[in-house]
Formats: C-alpha cells, sequence, structure tokens
C-alpha cells in the first residue's frame, strides 16, 4: 500500500502530513533551517517538482510519500491518482491525499521568500505557517485515511 | 508500451497527434474538417477533464495511446510519471511521454479558447482546424519521430525477453 500526499512543493505541508500519518512528527529534533526536524522540510524542489520523496514506512507496511504539484492541485491530483492506476496494472494499493486545501497562507509566504533568498524569515513563516495547519490537517487526515488505517487515528 | 500524448487540454494537438498514430488520420494529405471533428475526443474535454489519461486505442505494434491535459504542469507531470514507474518498479521504456505543445500556433490557441473556454464552439471549432490543418505535417513528422523510437524500445525489449 502506498500513500502519496500532495502539495505545493512536497517538502512543507504534504511532509507534515506524511509525518503525523506515521506518527513521527515531534519537535524534539527541532534545528536551525528546519522548525520541525523532518527530513527534508523547507526545500525547493525547483526542476525536479513533482518527483515523489519518500518519506517513510508506516504501520502495515505503507509507504508514505509526497509530491509537489505547484498550482495544479486539483488536475495533478486526478493525474496522479489515473498513473498510479495505469502503472500499478489497478492493483488499486494506492491513496492520493491533497494537503493543498489544509496550507496555510504563511507557508506559501515562506517558501516564496525563501525562493528569493530571504532564510531567515522564511523559516519563521514557515513554521508560523505549519502551526495553523496541523488543527486542518489532523481533520483531512481523520477524513481521509479512516479507510487506510481500518480505524479513525487519534 | 503505453504512449501518452500530453498538451495544454488534451482536446487538440494530442488528440490529433494520437489520431494519426493509431491510422484514424491521413499520412500523404491534410484531413478534411469533417475527418478532424470525427476523431473521439476532439475539441470535446473541458477544463473538468483536465488530468484525466483517457485511452484512445491501441496501435498496430500493440502499444496503448493515451492522451491527457496537463494545464502548464508539464515538469511536474513528466517527473511524476517517472518518479511513480520508479516506485512501482515498472521498467523505463514501459511508457513513453510525447509532449505535442511544441506544434501548437496561435490559432489553436486562439480557437481553443474560444472554444472551450467561452464556449462558443462554433466559431472556436472553425479556428482550431484550421490551426490545425496549418501544423499537421508537423504532427505526423513527431508521430513518426515517436514509431520509430518507440519500436526500437520494442524490439530490445523482446531481445532482452522483457
Amino acid at each position: 500500500m502506498k500513500i502519496f500526499f500532495l502539495c505545493r512543493t512536497g517538502y512543507h505541508t504534504s511532509l507534515v502530513a506524511a509525518s503525523m500519518f506515521l506518527e513521527s512528527l515531534s519537535g524534539g529534533s527541532c534545528r536551525r533551517g528546519n522548525p520541525t526536524g523532518l527530513k527534508g522540510y523547507g526545500r525547493l524542489p525547483g526542476k525536479e517538482i513533482g518527483k515523489p520523496f519518500f518519506v517513510g514506512t508506516g504501520k502495515g507496511h505503507i509507504d508514505v510519500y509526497t509530491i509537489g504539484v505547484s498550482r495544479e492541485n486539483a488536475l495533478l491530483a486526478k493525474a496522479a491518482g489515473e498513473l498510479a492506476g495505469l502503472i500499478s496494472s489497478g492493483a488499486g494499493d494506492f491513496q492520493i491525499v491533497d494537503t493543498t486545501p489544509a496550507m496555510s497562507k504563511w507557508t506559501c509566504f515562506g517558501f516564496r521568500l525563501k525562493r528569493i533568498g530571504l532564510e531567515g524569515p522564511a523559516e519563521f513563516f514557515c513554521s508560523l505557517g505549519m502551526k495553523r495547519e496541523i488543527p486542518g490537517l489532523r481533520k483531512l487526515l481523520d477524513e481521509k485515511t479512516k479507510t487506510v488505517t481500518g480505524k479513525k487515528r487519534a | 508500451m503505453k504512449i501518452i500524448y500530453h498538451c495544454y487540454g488534451g482536446a487538440h494537438s494530442s488528440v490529433t497527434a494520437a489520431a494519426v498514430h493509431l491510422g484514424w488520420l491521413p499520412t500523404d494529405r491534410i484531413p478534411e474538417t469533417g475527418e478532424l471533428k470525427k476523431i473521439p475526443y476532439f475539441d470535446r474535454p473541458v477544463s473538468k477533464d483536465h488530468g484525466r489519461i483517457r485511452f484512445m486505442g491501441t496501435d498496430e505494434f500493440g502499444n496503448d495511446i493515451y492522451c491527457i491535459g496537463r494545464r502548464n504542469a508539464f515538469r511536474e507531470f513528466e517527473n511524476m510519471t517517472r518518479g511513480l514507474m520508479e516506485i512501482y518498479g515498472v521498467p523505463e521504456d514501459h511508457i513513453y511521454l510525447v509532449n505535442v505543445m511544441p506544434y501548437v500556433n496561435w490559432k489553436m490557441v486562439l480557437g481553443g479558447f474560444t472554444s472551450r473556454r467561452l464556449r462558443i464552439t462554433p466559431v472556436g471549432r472553425a479556428v482550431i482546424i484550421s490551426g490545425v490543418k496549418y501544423s499537421y505535417w508537423y504532427i505526423v513528422s513527431m508521430v513518426n519521430r515517436v514509431k520509430v523510437c518507440t519500436a526500437g524500445k520494442n524490439r530490445r525489449t523482446a531481445e532482452t525477453g522483457g
């Protein structure tokens, strides 16, 4: 089973959602440039945008990935589902979760700042955005991953 | 092998290329307006169909031909396809992506916008057909190149027993 979390960059909201799903999000390993302590958080995908990023394997051998989709989240969520179906020959062992609706405007502002080289403010706004995203992501995960885990996640 | 023709809306250039590939359109002359209108999905998909992969048919070599409209997310779509193939352990030559956008001219853009977005289909469709006819030989030569490339890949796959 594979789950793909989608967001604008693939390294912000989707990564937080993926870590929440894997129950690996903690503030214990926070360091500069990475408010969450998550591997890859805050990276800018550049030319590699769209390439799935492996986050980890969860309970029941569920592989979790993130994908950056720019502004075309609805279109690429549809395309990712169709492609995964086509490539896996209709095995149906995947789920696409679009986290863009839960994305905070502060996170967007943060990665725009990073794009123009303002690392410090970018880090501040991304961490602010992340804090605001967490309740929305928790709700989204409750709704979307119920079928995967078979139970409502805490 | 699966061959996916992709363009902005998946309604004109990619559909025309797929039709040429499948032999539904002639390669020795420019098709008539009626022939173009008869192609399935030609000037039909709307914006909610963007991102949907549509099966068009199977060519003479057994390759499955698909079309998709991916708006301006060309890089995201190609990277995502390659990444997913890697994840599922599918050989690189299992899916062949063809970007048809370089063969789209201003008439096709204007006609597509008028027909699909503004929904003034009679006017837009006439402009699109004129644009498709203008780019037709470019599309035919691109499809021929695709056929040569995919035939080579098919042969290599057959030789290695893949």
